[in-house]
């Protein structure tokens, strides 16, 4: 695997926070590496608590590392270059609720410097291929959960990114909508797009992820194919054990 | 279909600005028309401040409106009582009179009309004390000083400070010549004849037209003989 | 500049939908109501009183709407987490300051033209339109640009209920500096000094304040209001650049 395929790049990163007067430091994160590559999708799993929205708040750049380095796409990340180049659909997202769907993504388009008639018609484009044509008018303030995923969903995509960050993307979602936004991740992955997915839904990123990383306390306790995950039993018995493991170490 | 509430911000924290906001303007437009004043304090009660007098070492861009306040809650408060026949009672007007010309020293209305309110309450000294402070503030406005003699000849029968006044008046920039002729009236009220020969047969002198054939006419009330 | 432009729409897009024009309809009702209210409350000097009250209407509002408005604005975003979806585009700290910022004043700018709009009406049936209404209508804009600089600062660090109260604070004193550098002449040296000192640092808003001498007749003096725009956009700038120094150091 060449470097041009590593899309992802963590090495020894660790993140303390401070910003509590009186309290110790918290370790958030603690001398976590991995690589994702271009193409794949990466699943990192953890329990509530383990850091995983943490690690990607840094991959965005929204926390910097306290120590260690975290690259994407080739810069630093938190770069605008990088920025330029991602989508990202937060856990439980709450936009803009004075905005319709419609309003919301080409305001996300516009920040990526689009405009006009272009952006109106992508706009539509990837409305109608999250199934949120008939609801495009109305203010998200109206919207149900599953379709706010949906919309989401467009505003990661409508920079059509080369890498795509979902977090916890099927959280509160009932089962046809997972079924749905599963399909959307399939297609994604049929286009080429590289998709680091945090979740702690294992049905989910065993179906979808070819790589996974086991958080478990800030630590990464466990990393590397899912096949090989799988040798010995399941995900889900893998998960178990490397958590346990940690929390006895 | 269920609206979701972000965290952070309900629906119910967009409402209070909003009721911040009409609140505030509510309490504005009832301490305007003084509403509050007088719900609080009933009609009969004197004009009384209170946080008001606050306001003149405040300066915040609404002098002008805060005196335009005071003002109309004096003509509310005197005008409530002429119009129930009592006999005025004017305390407090003075000090919001004074009030108002502090934080608006260009209004002229209170103090065109303040002193004749004040005086009107038995209070022509309040009356002059008030125009005493609008010349400090307008030094060379000839009207304050014939107020003030007005007052002092129809209130107190000073007819020497009157005249006094009225000279002082006479000798402002702006002042019509007719000023004069109160010096002259005010002399002969107070029985100082030479004294009111000697100012009209200086009008008779300085004048032609009507103020010189009035100025005749009295100094023949005064026995002084006047060629036609 | 596109993400600022992108911002400030879509910051004046959130503010006008939560109703906050709905001032304005307020401010008609107070200004046309009161024009009617004076012919019996008063006898002379009517059309002063109405201008008084149209002009500090429009202030207080503004200055209400900076407050409580101006004060919420990146909190909001931080609360509900919109942040994270902005920040992760190709949109800096600065940036996104400076949007909810410019749309703000959009917000405030098309108040005070509207609120000047109905006074304009307003004096046409009181006896006649005086057009240096304008240049009252500018500095008042200016004021509030300054005061949503400070608010949009306050909110970068504090809460919006502090920020509120910090805001309203400098306004009453941004007023009083003169009154305060008179009080430190009569300080101990070193007491003087710092006073003399944080009335240089404080905003002066007594620059903006001419609609009293207006309504009395007094001229605008055009040199004037120049200096006082530039300082306006110069003092704005320097709070809306710390807000997003304060900004870049925050993390969530």
């Amino acid at each position: 695997m060449s470097a041009l395929d590593v899309i992802i790049s963590l090495q020894d990163v660790t993140k303390v926070f401070n910003n509590q007067v009186g309290q110790a430091p918290r370790t958030v994160l603690e001398q976590i590496s991995l690589e994702v590559h271009r193409g794949e999708t990466f699943g990192l799993l953890g329990p509530n608590g383990a850091g995983k929205t943490t690690l990607q708040k840094i991959l965005l750049g929204l926390v910097r590392p306290t120590s260690g380095t975290a690259m994407v796409l080739g810069t630093r990340a938190g770069e605008s270059d990088a920025r330029a180049r991602l989508g990202y659909l937060p856990e439980n997202p709450y936009f803009y609720t004075h905005l319709t769907g419609r309003e919301f993504v080409e305001f996300c388009g516009s920040l990526f410097g689009q405009g006009g008639p272009e952006l109106r018609n992508r706009v539509d484009r990837l409305l109608a291929r999250v199934g949120m044509t008939h609801a495009r008018d109305l203010q998200l303030r109206k919207y149900s959960k599953g379709m706010l995923q949906r919309v989401g969903v467009a505003q990661a995509l409508v920079n059509d990114p080369e890498l795509v960050f979902l977090d916890e993307p099927m959280s509160g979602l009932d089962p046809v909508g997972r079924r749905e936004l599963r399909e959307i991740i399939l297609e994604l992955k049929s286009e080429g797009k590289t998709i680091f997915f945090n979740s702690h839904i294992l049905s989910d990123v065993e179906a979808l992820c070819e790589r996974v990383g086991i958080l478990s306390r800030g630590k990464l306790v466990s990393y590397g194919s899912v096949r090989d995950l799988t040798r010995q039993g399941s995900l889900e018995d893998a998960f178990v054990a490397a958590v346990q493991a940690e929390a006895s170490a | 279909m269920v609206s979701v509430h972000p965290p952070g911000g309900t629906r119910r924290s967009r409402w209070v600005p909003e009721l911040a906001i009409v609140s505030a303007l509510m309490m504005l437009q009832a301490a305007l028309v003084g509403h509050v004043h007088v719900v609080v304090r009933g009609p009969h009660a004197p004009l009384s401040l209170g946080l008001e007098l606050a306001w003149r070492h405040v300066p915040t861009g609404f002098q002008n409106l805060l005196a335009d306040t005071l003002w109309l809650r004096v003509l509310q408060h005197v005008g409530g009582q002429l119009g129930r026949d009592e006999p005025l009672n004017v305390t407090g007007v003075k000090q919001a009179l004074d009030l108002a010309i502090d934080l608006d020293p260009a209004f002229h209305a209170p103090v065109e009309y303040g002193a004749w309110i004040i005086a009107d309450g038995h209070d022509p000294a309040g009356a002059l004390d008030f125009l005493a402070h609008a010349r400090r503030q307008h030094p060379d406005d000839w009207l304050l000083p014939y107020h003030q003699a007005f007052i002092e000849f129809l209130y107190r029968k000073r007819y020497d400070d009157a005249a006094r006044l009225f000279s002082l008046a006479a000798s402002m920039p702006g002042a019509p010549p007719r000023v004069m002729n109160m010096v002259a009236g005010m002399y002969t009220k107070g029985k100082l004849k030479d004294k009111a020969i000697e100012t009209w047969w200086g009008i008779h002198q300085a004048n032609r037209g009507p103020l010189r054939a009035i100025a005749a006419r009295n100094l023949r009330v005064l026995g002084v003989a006047v060629p036609d | 500049m596109r993400a600022v432009v992108a911002v400030a729409i879509n910051t004046w897009r959130e503010v006008v939908r939560d109703r906050v024009l709905l001032l304005l309809l307020v401010f008609a009702g107070v200004v046309v109501g009161s024009s009617g209210l004076m012919a019996t409350l008063t006898f002379s000097e009517e059309r002063k009183i109405v201008l008084d009250v149209a002009l500090a209407s429009m202030e207080g509002l503004g200055v209400l709407l900076a407050l409580f408005v101006g004060g919420q604005l990146l909190v909001k975003e931080i609360d509900r987490r919109t942040l994270y979806v902005v920040l992760s585009k190709p949109v800096s700290r600065l940036s996104l300051v400076w949007g909810k910022f410019l749309g703000l004043v959009m917000v405030q700018s098309f108040l005070v033209a509207a609120m000047t709009g109905v006074l304009g009406g307003v004096m046409v049936f009181t006896g006649g339109v005086r057009f240096s209404v304008l240049g009252v209508s500018c500095m008042l804009v200016l004021q509030l640009v300054l005061l949503a600089a400070l608010s949009v600062l306050g909110s970068a660090f504090t809460s919006p209920l502090v920020t509120s109260a910090l805001t309203a604070i400098l306004y009453v004193v941004g007023h009083n500096l003169e009154t305060l550098r008179m009080l430190a002449r009569k300080m101990v040296p070193v007491a003087r000094l710092s006073v003399e000192a944080l009335c240089r640092v404080l905003p002066d808003l007594s620059v903006f304040e001419v609609k009293n001498a207006w309504v009395n007749g007094v001229p605008l003096a055009v040199d004037g209001m120049v200096v006082a725009g530039g300082y306006a956009m110069a003092y704005a700038a320097m709070c809306v650049c710390l807000a997003g120094w304060l900004l870049e150091r925050r993390e969530w």
